[in-house]
């Protein structure tokens, strides 16, 4: 019970269930299916880049540059897809080669030169930025023939019989599925897992202990070059269209996700869980304001205040604990 | 140690000296009059002011280790608040009224600031993070305030940007220019600005010798809330409107700007006028840039990311060989 309540997502969940019974009361229409469906249709591709935030925090720093490579990935494939009619299979390979490729850049900076790793994410952002919309033109472009089979994957249709309104899943939510087990098999049963805690909470003892620590250092801004750009097609697909636009400035809110789900920015902390309710909470917060009757205008100012107020929390919980490893040092001494 | 210190200090602002006369010379060579004339330079100067200033704010908060990412909201918030205040208290665009609603800016500024300064230097969140949750916030009251739309700003108050000093200067370059000596005063030769530097190496080194780094960390956040106000009052003059989402880029650019001008971004150095000359060198750049047709403006997006990166990269170099 006690190591229930020093959780960080103990309390994510006390608040998502509060919260949800608090508009289930006021608008009695949080749990009509459709609502809760919509809900998870919404939070899929935060989830996914929820994913790239947490392994970079865990391990290094700040990864900013996701949506970008997302967004500039699936643009080139689309566009590839709709002039030339490649089979989709190829399309996703180049599409998750680009997304490696910009996570090289990425990983290449921050272990050879040992940069902060915001600066560096902030500027292959940019640098995708100016390629998908200087280079490209970056103008909407519809989801190209191949790909229609994907977009038109919808494991769940439901209809609630309170409004009559309806909604879908989209298959794009098994392949977020699949890359939370993929994720939470390497972090809790393998060696690289380990590494990738161990590097974030101290990288010289990482290293002394025999942590190759650069390679792995490296991998993980790889594969969250991929993982971007699975998380930009599954966004596309989803939409039917994609427009580099809608890509730009989605970091904010999927670092804002996990810090409250109890990812620490100073490394070395974050569960999976944790990260998937931090991503539904503020998915709920986005989604559901409106049906208590609280303007469109102020999801935002509700954002921030709930940003503010989780890292506040989690600051003042980790300050604590740090104080009570150095008293317990010190008794033992 | 205070020889070699000022060694680089002058190394860092004569470089960028030197690249901003190298590219004018450049400018001048390949576009010739077309670039060289006084109208070119005055909006040069006009439009550097704005994000100049925050940058010049964001270097405050990355000598002392962070970073202050809500400074371009905090802008948008203040100009929207002066915009509003003006319209409600001087439609006919009385002086008085005019004042009060900078000031009411300005003060703002400070608020939002130092509700910044106290969550990274009392509470102790992550300077990205703290500045992150503020940024969303000072968004949403903007959104608020102007329900989502732009807020024009009485007509009075669009000679303040449009103002030539002497007849050539533009007024908002010479509020650069002198917020640029003071920040640089203050920042270089006080013993506030060694502190700042001094809260940036070790904090903890900082604490134990008697520094206060709560009023310092929060000093240096609150210069940053009034420099993004008086850029707020700048570009509601310019534009003669304010937008919540107005010159989302410029996040990107005042770090690219900070970077290059000198500061380290994991705190402790860092001096203002390497960051002056950084902006101008930036908005040449960007004015050049503007004379070549084939070049779209999202082209720079990349160029600011690649210069970021190879200048980062050159610097590390640098320090190796040096030592």
């Amino acid at each position: 019970m006690k190591k229930l309540l020093g959780k960080n997502e103990f309390y994510v969940a006390l608040i998502i269930v509060i919260l949800a019974a608090f508009i289930q009361a006021k608008s009695g229409l949080f749990f009509a299916v459709n609502n809760i469906v919509d809900l998870f249709r919404a939070i899929t591709v935060n989830a996914i880049y929820a994913l790239c935030a947490m392994f970079a925090f865990v391990s290094t720093g700040a990864d900013v540059s996701f949506p970008m490579i997302a967004g500039m990935s699936t643009y080139i494939v689309f566009k590839l897809g709709v002039e030339t009619g490649i089979p989709a299979v190829v399309l996703v390979v180049i599409a998750l080669v680009i997304g490696a490729l910009c996570g090289c850049v990425n990983g290449f900076f921050i272990v050879k030169f040992h940069f902060n790793s915001l600066i560096v994410t902030l500027s292959t952002s940019s640098i995708c930025y100016g390629i998908a919309f200087g280079a490209l033109k970056g103008v909407r472009i519809n989801v190209p023939e191949p790909f229609m089979p994907f977009a038109n994957w919808n494991i769940l249709k439901v209809t609630s019989s309170q409004t009559g309104l309806g909604a879908s899943l989209h298959g794009a939510f098994i392949v977020m599925l699949l890359m939370y087990l993929c994720a939470y098999i390497v972090l809790n049963h393998t060696m690289i897992g380990r590494a990738i805690y161990a590097i974030g909470g101290d990288e010289v003892s990482a290293r002394r202990a025999g942590f190759k620590v650069d390679a792995i250092r490296f991998s993980v801004f790889v594969a969250n070059g991929v993982a971007s750009a699975i998380g930009g097609l599954c966004y596309a697909c989803m939409c039917r269209n994609c427009s580099p636009m809608e890509y730009y400035g989605g970091e904010m809110i999927v670092i804002a996700a996990i810090v409250l789900g109890g990812v620490r920015l100073t490394g070395g902390h974050g569960s999976l869980l944790g990260c998937f309710l931090g991503t539904f909470l503020l998915g709920m917060v986005s989604n559901s304001l409106t049906m208590i009757g609280v303007s469109v205008y102020y999801q935002n100012v509700f954002l921030g205040i709930i940003i503010i107020l989780g890292a506040s929390i989690a600051a003042i919980q980790a300050a604590r604990s740090m104080k009570t490893v150095s008293s317990s040092e010190k008794e033992g001494k | 140690m205070s020889a070699g210190r000022r060694f680089r200090v002058n190394s860092d602002f004569l470089r960028m000296l030197m690249i901003l006369a190298v590219l004018l010379i450049f400018a001048g060579i390949t576009r010739g009059s077309a670039f060289m004339s006084v109208l070119n330079f005055q909006t040069i100067g006009k439009q550097l002011t704005e994000y100049g200033l925050m940058a010049m704010g964001l270097s405050l908060a990355m000598i002392t280790g962070g970073i202050d990412l809500s400074t371009v909201y905090i802008a948008n918030l203040c100009g929207a608040s002066a915009a509003l205040i003006m319209k409600s208290i001087a439609p006919q665009g009385q002086i008085w009224g005019i004042l009060i609603a900078c000031v009411a800016a300005l003060v703002l500024g400070l608020v939002c600031g130092s509700l910044n300064g106290f969550l990274v230097s009392v509470v102790k969140v992550p300077p990205m993070l703290a500045t992150l949750g503020t940024y969303e916030l000072f968004y949403g009251i903007t959104i608020v305030l102007s329900n989502g739309k732009s807020i024009t700003s009485i007509s009075a108050f669009k000679k303040f940007a449009s103002t030539m000093v002497f007849g050539v200067v533009p007024l908002p370059f010479v509020i650069f220019v002198i917020a640029a000596v003071i920040l640089s005063v203050v920042a270089g030769m006080t013993p506030f600005g060694r502190r700042l530097h001094l809260v940036g190496v070790n904090a903890k080194a900082s604490a134990f010798s008697g520094i206060n780094n709560v009023r310092v960390i929060t000093a240096a956040y609150m210069i940053s809330g009034l420099l993004a106000a008086v850029a707020g009052l700048i570009s509601l003059s310019r534009v003669a409107s304010v937008k919540a989402d107005f010159g989302s880029s410029y996040v990107m650019m005042t770090i690219l700007i900070a970077v290059l001008g000198g500061c380290d971004p994991d705190g402790g150095s860092g001096e203002i006028p390497g960051v002056a000359v950084a902006v101008i060198v930036l908005q040449v750049i960007s004015a050049y840039l503007n004379t070549i047709s084939w070049i779209n403006n999202y082209y720079r997006q990349a160029l600011y990311g690649l210069l970021l990166l190879g200048f980062m990269t050159y610097k590390y170099y640098r320090v190796k060989r040096r030592r």
